[in-house]
C-alpha cells in the first residue's frame, strides 16, 4: 500500500484534498493515520494565537490618529484604472515626450524669430518631466521595498515588475540628461543596472541572487535616494532637472 | 467585494475624506490582529495598523475596481508587518527570539485572567513555545501560516495578498508547517 506523504496530510487538514481517497485510505491505513493524528496535534498546539483584546471603538481611535496626517487629495486623473498598467505608462512617457519636443521645437523658433506673438515658458517641458518623475520613482519605491523582502516564490512577479519600469526607466533617463538634471539622472542610472539585472536573470531569482542583488546595488541605499527625491515639492525637483547643482 | 465598501472607495475618489474613515473603522481590528500574529508585539502591531491605512490611503487610486478591498488592505498590512520585522532585525541584529524572553518589554503575554496560577503559567509555556516556533519562519512563511492557519484563507486568497501564485501559496505554506513541527519535535525533545 502506497503511503500518504507529509505534504498530502496538510492538504486533507486544511481540506484541500482534491479527492475522497484520502479520506478513505485514513480509514484503512492505521499507519497514516497515526501520522495525520501526529500533524492534526502539532497544529492544534499553534491553532491559537491569542491577541490582545480591542474595544468596539478601536477602529474610530485609529481614524483619530491618522486622520490628520492623510496627505491632500490629489484629483483623480482617470477613476479607477481603465488601462493595463504598461500601455498606460508608455502612452504617459510617449505623450510626455511629444510635448517636450514640441515645446522644445517652439522655444528654438523663439529664438530664431524675434517678432514672435509670445514668449514659451522654457521650464514647462521640465515640469512635466518631472511631475512623470515623481510616479515612477514612487513605483521604483515600492518594487524596492517588495525586492527587500522577497523570496524565490515571488521571483517571476518582481522580474514581470522588473521589465516594466526597466523600459519606462530607459526613456526617463535619456530624457532627464537632456535636461541636466544631474541628481535625477544618477538615480535613474543606478535603479536601471539594479533592474536589468532583475528582469534579465534567464533562470529566474533564487534566494543566493535576491540577496546578491540587494547588496551589490545597494538597494537599501537607493531606495533612500529616490525618497530623498520624492519627498521635496516638485519645485526641488524641476531645480534639478535643468541645473548641474547636486540636491544629495 | 463588499458594496459598502466599493461606495466609500468611490466617495474617497470623488473628494470626501470622511469616507475613508468608515473603511478604517471596518478593518482596523482585522488589521490589527494580523499585525499582532506575525509581529507578536503590541506597540508594533499599532504601528502597523496607522501605517497600513495611510499607505492605502496613498494608494486608493491604484485599486482595481473588481478587487476585494479587505484582500487589498490585507496585503498592505503584511507588506507594513514585514517592513517592521526587518526594521527589528536590523536593530537586534537577531531574528530568534533570546532564552531571555524579556515579557513585559518586547513581547505581550496574553494571560487568561480567569485563570488560576497554573493555568496561568501553563499558558504562558504554551505562548513561549508558540513563539520560538514561528521565529524559526522567514516573514514571507509566517504571513502564508497565520493567514492558513490562523486566519482561514484560502490559498487563492493568501496568493492573491502576498502577490504570488496559489500553487507558490501552498507551498510556502507546506515549508512553514514542516519547519514549525521539526522545532515543536525539538523542544518536545528537550523537554
Amino acid at each position: 500500500m502506497t503511503h500518504l506523504n507529509e505534504e498530502q496530510l496538510i492538504d486533507h487538514y486544511y481540506g484541500e484534498a482534491t479527492n475522497d481517497g484520502v479520506t478513505q485510505h485514513l480509514r484503512l491505513c492505521r499507519e497514516c493515520k497515526v501520522a495525520y493524528e501526529a500533524l492534526a496535534r502539532d497544529l492544534s498546539e499553534l491553532k491559537e494565537m491569542p491577541v490582545p483584546e480591542r474595544d468596539p471603538a478601536y477602529g474610530a481611535s485609529v481614524w483619530s490618529a491618522i486622520e490628520n496626517k492623510l496627505p491632500s487629495p490629489k484629483p483623480d486623473r482617470v477613476g479607477w484604472r481603465l488601462f493595463p498598467a504598461r500601455a498606460f505608462a508608455f502612452a504617459a512617457v510617449a505623450a510626455a515626450l511629444v510635448v517636450a519636443a514640441f515645446m522644445l521645437g517652439r522655444a528654438w523658433q523663439q529664438a530664431h524669430s524675434p517678432e514672435a506673438a509670445y514668449v514659451v515658458d522654457p521650464n514647462a517641458h521640465k515640469l512635466l518631466l518631472s511631475v512623470l518623475l515623481d510616479e515612477h520613482f514612487e513605483r521604483a519605491e515600492r518594487f524596492l521595498t517588495e525586492l527587500k523582502h522577497a523570496d524565490e516564490t515571488n521571483s517571476n512577479e518582481l522580474q514581470r515588475q522588473a521589465r516594466e519600469l526597466l523600459a519606462e526607466n530607459r526613456l526617463y533617463r535619456e530624457s532627464s540628461a537632456k535636461v541636466g538634471g544631474t541628481a535625477t539622472t544618477h538615480a535613474l542610472q543606478r535603479l536601471e543596472r539594479l533592474l536589468a539585472e532583475v528582469a534579465n536573470q534567464p533562470d529566474g531569482l533564487t534566494q543566493g541572487d535576491l540577496q546578491r542583488i540587494s547588496t551589490h546595488f545597494d538597494s537599501e541605499d537607493l531606495l533612500f535616494e529616490l525618497r530623498i527625491l520624492t519627498s521635496g515639492p516638485v519645485k526641488t525637483r524641476t531645480t534639478d532637472i535643468g541645473t548641474t547643482r547636486s540636491t544629495i | 467585494m463588499r458594496s459598502d465598501d466599493h461606495a466609500a472607495i468611490k466617495a474617497i475618489l470623488a473628494g470626501d475624506r470622511e469616507a475613508y474613515g468608515a473603511l478604517v473603522r471596518r478593518h482596523s481590528a482585522a488589521i490589527f490582529r494580523l499585525a499582532f500574529r506575525m509581529t507578536s508585539n503590541e506597540a508594533d502591531a499599532e504601528d502597523v495598523v496607522q501605517e497600513t491605512f495611510l499607505r492605502a490611503y496613498q494608494k486608493l487610486r491604484d485599486f482595481r475596481s473588481d478587487s476585494d478591498f479587505g484582500t487589498w488592505i490585507y496585503r498592505i498590512g503584511v507588506n507594513c508587518a514585514l517592513d517592521v520585522i526587518a526594521k527589528r532585525k536590523i536593530m537586534s541584529q537577531e531574528y530568534r527570539i533570546s532564552d531571555d524572553i524579556d515579557e513585559t518589554d518586547r513581547v505581550v503575554q496574553v494571560a487568561d485572567r480567569a485563570a488560576g496560577p497554573e493555568r496561568i503559567l501553563l499558558s504562558r509555556e504554551i505562548n513561549n513555545r508558540q513563539q520560538r516556533v514561528m521565529a524559526q519562519l522567514t516573514p514571507a512563511e509566517k504571513a502564508a501560516f497565520v493567514l492558513r492557519h490562523v486566519e482561514d484563507r484560502s490559498t487563492q486568497e493568501i496568493g492573491d495578498i502576498l502577490g504570488i501564485a496559489p500553487n507558490a501559496a501552498k507551498q510556502v505554506v507546506f515549508r512553514a508547517v514542516q519547519k514549525l513541527r521539526r522545532e515543536l519535535a525539538c523542544l518536545r525533545g528537550t523537554q
